[in-house]
């Protein structure tokens, strides 16, 4: 197991406030991390450092290195383009394109030049098989994505990250627009998946992070309280506020 | 392509390509009309151009005399006073219809109804009725657009507390609207300003000062039209033409302003 | 109370009203343009090239005119099209808000612009131009297709616009996102994705820029020539409906003038074709729009 993200020192700011302090994390391959703690933690926001995701918004000023393959992605002559590609995103509401299925899926292959139809249904196949969408779409790969169900339209987003092959997918609160039904299935798949990928979890539910996560981090007001295998995090934590969180004295 | 960088510099190179090439263009235009009117700014020009601008000033008033209530009226029964129903719809159809309709048409129109079946003469008049009707569906969805964003709740407090829905009206959605009915009357405004195939045919082609809505008269457009197929019209020649060019481009300027103005204004009181 | 109730049924009166305006015209353009159909016939109107309203045996066929009004839209569309979704582009993702602010001002002054003055731009200019280089070609006057196309791309590029640029700024910033977490570059998410997700305001702007175009008159006027055969190339001089109507209302009288109502009546339902083929096309892209 070796550290796929090592992060030192993150500090974030939106124009003078500060999001992030001092985060320092070190994320194993092959393995699923949960990032938990009560909303406006800077959970969501230390996601999308990841995959510099945080360009997009003016204001954000960011100090310090995440390592990504020993590679700091901070840097100015990193490209986040490549970064992307390696480091896949699912976000809280599914946002399948207005395209059909099939598009949706090749959209990102497209994009890097990809124009070989084999190839490209073959991308199509396996993504959507890895995602558990492939035999409820098979059918009517070339009709609308957004006839699908919302648990469907996630797992095709999913399955559009998947199709760039990357080595790390980051979710942020993947399921909480889902239905339960949806969101177990949801749940079996991040199971399958981390065989293949590394996968950062973002959630609001504590249950679904003791469900599914290997490892768990708990923020609380922009600082990583602590970091440890869940079932230490939940069963016996070492700081008091993780404790306090755990038990629901807050949150 | 898009993904190579010399794709992705050609697109961004055309993409400004575009914009610039739009803005030299109506720079182009406004620069040509500004160059060329400036010289005849002159005391023969005033002279002319009075009775055209009264009879213009005449054209708007009646105009929005009769499309002001009547398009505000309308536009408060179509947002309070009814239900999106099959009757409101066709309502709707009929008036954003109006709005599409080339200005030829409306003045066909105004000959074969005004003058020919109703009997009334070319006049100003005339032409304030034909383009009262050009108006009012800007009017009616200005006004419109306005009573929508009044937050349904400021309409459902005013009506919780026991107020009737006239009261509201009168209270609460009126004085919040001003800022959008103005809108829709600077439009209006400018759209007459502006037009000539909706009245040409019925206002006829006097150039005196008109001394009652019953006369015929020359609005600056019309006038502007005339000259410049007729340059023998004015006895400035066609520099009469630049010059009411360069006055008309100045009211439009001025009435794009205005509306920056009352945004601003009404941003203020908030 | 009673107060109310006068207010109420004024209310009413005044949509009712202005609701039959429509009808009321449709009505009056009718009955002064169905002497010459009943005469002559719609589809000889449409079909006959012949425009001979004067003549001892009067023939009123409007096809070259037709013709000249689909193509002059057409073309004309082909080139304020392209400029104004790709300065839409621009405005909304490539510079920022002030410099926004000030092009969109300039946008609505040329919206603003009576068609009279754009139409004595274009003379002065385009069609001056045209005469100089091109006197020595056999009917050429500087009048033209060409001309009328340039105004007529210039009249409509204000509207589509507007409505592009409303329509991009209505894109749901989820689809960008989307777009570049998955790697794309920044023009790739616009014109993959963006476009795609305000194609029906695109398809609206296409179609509001198409009817404006076809139902110029003045500014078409001023610059086309009035010649009344199919022109053989752009630079030739051309009529189209609209500057037909304009120029013989003049002096017809009798069928000639119920003629050109007739035209009119035309001209309306070619306008309703377009906005039918709009309705058509939102519909049959609907379950992809979002």
């Amino acid at each position: 197991m070796n550290n796929i993200f090592e992060i030192i020192n993150l500090n974030l700011w939106y124009g003078s406030k500060q999001a992030l302090k001092n985060i320092s994390i070190n994320i194993d391959d092959n393995c699923v991390v949960a990032l938990i703690g009560p909303s406006g933690c800077g959970k969501s926001t230390f996601l999308r450092c990841l995959n510099r995701m945080n360009d997009l918004i003016a204001n954000c000023r960011i100090e310090g290195s995440i390592l990504f393959n020993n590679e700091n992605v901070n840097s100015d002559s990193y490209n986040e383009i490549e970064l992307r590609k390696k480091v896949g995103m699912v976000f809280q509401r599914p946002n399948p394109f207005p395209m059909s299925i099939y598009e949706n899926v090749i959209y990102g292959p497209k994009c890097q030049g990809l124009t070989n139809k084999k190839e490209l249904d073959s991308i199509v196949e396996n993504s959507l098989k890895k995602a558990a969408l492939w035999d409820d779409v098979k059918d009517r790969l070339h009709s609308s994505a957004l006839g699908l169900s919302g648990g469907q339209q996630q797992r095709l987003c999913i399955a559009r990250a998947i199709a760039m092959e990357p080595d790390v997918l980051l979710m942020d609160e993947p399921t909480s627009a889902l239905d339960p039904i949806a969101t177990t299935k949801i749940e079996e798949l991040i199971n399958e998946l981390k065989k293949d990928y590394t996968i950062i979890i973002v959630t609001h539910s504590m249950q679904q992070a003791a469900r599914i996560s290997d490892y768990t981090a708990f923020f609380l007001m922009g600082e990583l309280i602590e970091y440890d295998k869940t079932d230490v995090i939940f069963a016996n934590p070492k700081n008091s506020k993780t404790e306090d969180y755990i038990t629901g004295r807050f949150g | 392509m898009l993904n190579r960088s010399w794709g992705v510099t050609l697109i961004k190179l055309l993409t400004y390509l575009a914009t610039i090439l739009l803005v030299i263009l109506v720079f182009c235009l406004a620069g040509f009309i500004v160059i060329q009117g400036i010289g005849f700014l002159n005391k023969e020009l005033f002279k002319e151009s009075v009775p055209l601008i009264i009879t213009t000033l005449m054209v708007v008033g009646l105009a929005l005399l009769i499309a002001l209530p009547l398009g505000i009226f309308s536009a408060i029964y179509l947002q309070i006073y009814t239900n999106n129903g099959r009757f409101v719809k066709a309502m709707r159809f009929s008036i954003d219809s109006l709005n599409g309709i080339p200005s030829i048409i409306f003045g066909l129109f105004a000959l074969s109804f005004f003058i020919y079946y109703i009997g009334l003469n070319r006049s100003i008049l005339t032409a304030s009725l034909i383009m009262s009707i050009v108006v009012l569906p800007l009017i009616i969805k200005n006004t419109e657009e306005a009573i929508k964003t009044i937050k349904v709740d400021q309409i459902q407090g005013s009506l919780a507390l026991g107020a009737s829905k006239f009261t509201t009206i009168n209270r609460v959605i009126i004085p919040y609207c001003i800022d959008g009915i103005i809108n829709g009357v600077i439009l209006a405004i400018g759209k007459i300003v502006g037009e000539t195939a909706a009245i040409m045919f019925v206002i006829g082609t006097a150039s005196v000062i008109p001394h009652s809505f019953m006369d015929q008269g020359s609005t600056l457009a019309t006038k502007l039209y005339l000259i410049i197929q007729e340059p023998t019209y004015s006895s400035n020649g066609i520099g009469s033409a630049y010059g009411i060019a360069l006055i008309l481009l100045l009211i439009v300027v001025l009435l794009n302003l205005l509306v920056k103005l009352v945004n601003y204004l009404f941003k203020k009181r908030g | 109370m009673k107060k109310q109730v006068f207010f109420e049924t004024l209310y009413k009166l005044s949509i009712i009203f202005a609701s039959l305006l429509l009808l009321l015209i449709i009505i009056f353009i009718f009955l002064e343009g169905f002497p010459a159909l009943r005469e002559y016939g719609f589809i000889k109107m449409i079909f006959n090239g012949e425009w001979q309203p004067t003549a001892k045996n009067p023939s009123f066929g409007l096809l070259y005119m037709i013709l000249s009004t689909v193509v002059s839209t057409i073309l004309s569309l082909l080139i304020s099209i392209p400029i104004g979704i790709l300065s839409s582009v621009c405005l909304v993702r490539m510079v920022n808000a002030k410099i926004k602010n000030i092009i969109m001002f300039i946008v609505e002054i040329l919206a603003g612009i009576p068609s009279v003055i754009v139409g004595f731009f274009v003379l002065k200019t385009v069609v001056s131009f045209l005469y100089d280089h091109f006197y020595y070609m056999v009917g050429v006057s500087g009048n033209s297709m060409l001309a009328a196309i340039f105004v007529l791309a210039l009249m409509s590029l204000p509207t589509i616009i507007t409505v592009c640029v409303n329509s991009l700024e209505a894109v749901d910033p989820m689809y960008t996102e989307a777009s570049l977490g998955l790697g794309a570059n920044k023009i790739q998410t616009i014109y993959k994705v963006e476009l795609r997700a305000a194609r029906s305001g695109i398809f609206a702007a296409i179609v509001l820029g198409a009817g404006r175009v076809i139902g110029e008159t003045m500014a078409v006027m001023l610059v086309s020539g009035n010649a009344i055969n199919l022109p053989k190339n752009l630079l030739e001089p051309t009529r189209t409906l609209t500057s037909n109507i304009a120029t013989e209302m003049s002096y017809a009288s009798g069928l000639h003038q119920n003629a050109l109502y007739a035209s009119g009546i035309i001209l309306f339902i070619m306008i309703m074709i377009i906005n039918i083929v709009l309705l058509v096309l939102l519909n049959k892209g609907g379950v992809d729009n979002a």
